[in-house]
């Protein structure tokens, strides 16, 4: 019986199991009380030099004149003010343009009710129009009758006359 | 086959360096400081809320869109969900004062309500990842603005205990370490720290992956996720001081998402906010976030429906493999409202 045996995946499988354990020796060396105290006592004393050696640079480019890491990230804080006002002031367009839109379209809502008054509108003033030119005809006629009148009783009052 | 693998290994090692990452279709929505908006929009919309991605802070976001058939992005968008991705990106010395309330409000909030708008809809289904998932949940406590879902993956919540590195744990609680004054002067944590940082944790010294890739070398496909992998792997990015020293203060050593007293912008942040469809997943083999600090959220929200799910995998195998992972996708098929084409 021939056995074949893959080297490369003995080799995968026999590796992994002994990073594995590597790693969980180092992980276990570093969870120590020991490990802890090394860098409880040498933080303070890192953060210290850390913030002397960044005094010396801002020192040292101030006398030559050369801009530091601050200064550029002061400038772009000036960028980043600007790109926030730009960025609420585009908010508030587009609150405006969506105020505008609900605005226009109750405004289209409520045309159709404006068109049928107007249309009241006009016909009354032509009904008003037309009473008015009726009255003025009928005033017309009692006029003509109320002088036909009068002369039908200037006639009885002076029949000698004819 | 094995002078093949050998010869493939060492080319792989040679020339595939600097891989493509982040190549599916997408358009800039929203640019705010260093944070980006993304849309990748589906060729085939089937969904109405869009999907809204949280990445983390000390990552690159290009691990959710690695390449094609290796792009969890590619897979909502090829199952009809428009995407969104809201990246961070890389802050320098000048951010060096953001802080976890800045990135809440100020890229966040903002993020979304600029997504909403776009997107032309109302909620959308918020998915955090790791940081950006814990960060994703405090967001719907606090947020005014409607989410449909919300889903955690492999995201940190509580950190009561370490499955490693307890003694550090406990010295950080007792007051024995201090990192303010340092973390102050530094101004940014380093991207080599955070890399040796989330090594140390996890594997300090690395190298099964090589064997991996020598195993699997004659696989073209293998290769290409290698590469990609191993890219991401080694690719992190600088986190400020102040966002640092919340994450240690409060999220760690107070475990304040748990404990209660976690202050955004000086309002209590309360979980029972969040009233949202929730998911939780989290892996059986993520040494870095181990399912006993994903699943506690389950207990402090207000969610009627909400799941907890454990896969197989490690921390980022779940967002490379280039398909959802099957109950995500069946748990978002049930609670997104399909368009009906008319």
């Amino acid at each position: 019986m021939n056995v074949t045996f893959d080297v490369y995946e003995i080799l995968k499988k026999g590796g992994g199991l002994l990073q594995f354990r590597i790693n969980d020796f180092i992980q276990h060396q570093l969870n120590s009380t020991a490990a802890i105290h090394l860098v409880k006592d040498h933080t303070g004393t890192l953060a210290k030099k850390i913030e002397k050696l960044q005094n010396y640079v801002e020192r040292t480019a101030a006398i030559i004149n050369l801009p530091t890491k601050t200064d550029l990230s002061n400038a772009t804080q000036l960028i980043l003010q600007s790109e926030e006002k730009i960025d609420d002031l585009d908010e508030q367009i587009y609150d405006l343009q969506l105020k505008m839109q609900e605005i226009k379209e109750i405004l289209e809502n409520l045309s159709p009710s404006f068109a049928d008054t107007n249309t009241n509108a006009f016909s009354q003033g032509e009904v008003i129009a037309a009473l008015q030119q009726e009255m003025n005809a009928v005033k017309q006629k009692i006029s003509k009758q109320k002088k036909q009148l009068a002369k039908l009783q200037n006639t009885s009052d002076n029949p000698n006359k004819e | 086959m094995a002078a093949n693998k050998l010869s493939s290994f060492v080319e792989t090692l040679s020339y595939s360096l600097d891989p493509e990452v982040g190549l599916s279709e997408k358009y800039l929505i929203w640019k705010k400081n260093k944070a980006t908006l993304w849309y990748y929009p589906s060729p085939n919309k089937q969904y109405k809320e869009p999907i809204f991605l949280i990445y983390s802070l000390v990552n690159k976001a290009y691990i959710l869109d690695l390449a094609p058939s290796m792009s969890l992005i590619e897979s909502f968008t090829k199952a009809g969900y428009d995407t969104y991705l809201i990246d961070f990106g890389i802050p320098g010395f000048e951010d060096r004062n953001l802080t976890i309330d800045d990135y809440l409000t100020k890229y966040l909030e903002k993020g979304y309500s600029r997504a909403i708008r776009h997107a032309g809809t109302d909620e959308m289904t918020v998915i955090g990842f790791c940081l950006g998932g814990t960060l994703a949940a405090i967001f719907a406590a606090t947020t005014k603005q409607n989410i449909k879902n919300l889903i955690l993956a492999v995201s940190p919540i509580d950190f009561s205990t370490f499955p490693v590195f307890d003694n550090w744990l406990e010295a950080l609680r007792n007051g024995d370490i201090h990192i303010n004054d340092l973390v102050d002067k530094m101004g940014m944590i380093p991207p080599s720290s955070i890399k040796y940082g989330t090594r140390l944790l996890v594997s300090p010294v690395a190298y099964s992956h090589y064997l991996a890739l020598l195993s699997q070398a004659d696989d073209p496909h293998y290769r290409e996720k290698w590469t990609r992998m191993n890219k991401w792997t080694i690719d992190h990015i600088p986190l400020s001081k102040e966002a640092f020293k919340q994450i240690m203060n409060d999220l760690v050593r107070d475990n304040k998402i748990v404990e209660g007293g976690l202050l955004i912008n000086n309002q209590l942040v309360d979980f029972q906010n969040v009233r949202c469809n929730l998911l939780v997943f989290s892996t059986k083999s993520d040494p870095l976030v181990p399912s006993s600090l994903c699943e506690p959220i389950m207990d402090l929200v207000a969610s009627k429906d909400k799941t907890f799910t454990l896969f197989e995998g490690g921390h980022a195998s779940l967002v490379t493999k280039g398909d959802m992972p099957y109950p995500m996708e069946e748990w978002l098929l049930q609670h997104t409202t399909p368009i009906s084409h008319q």
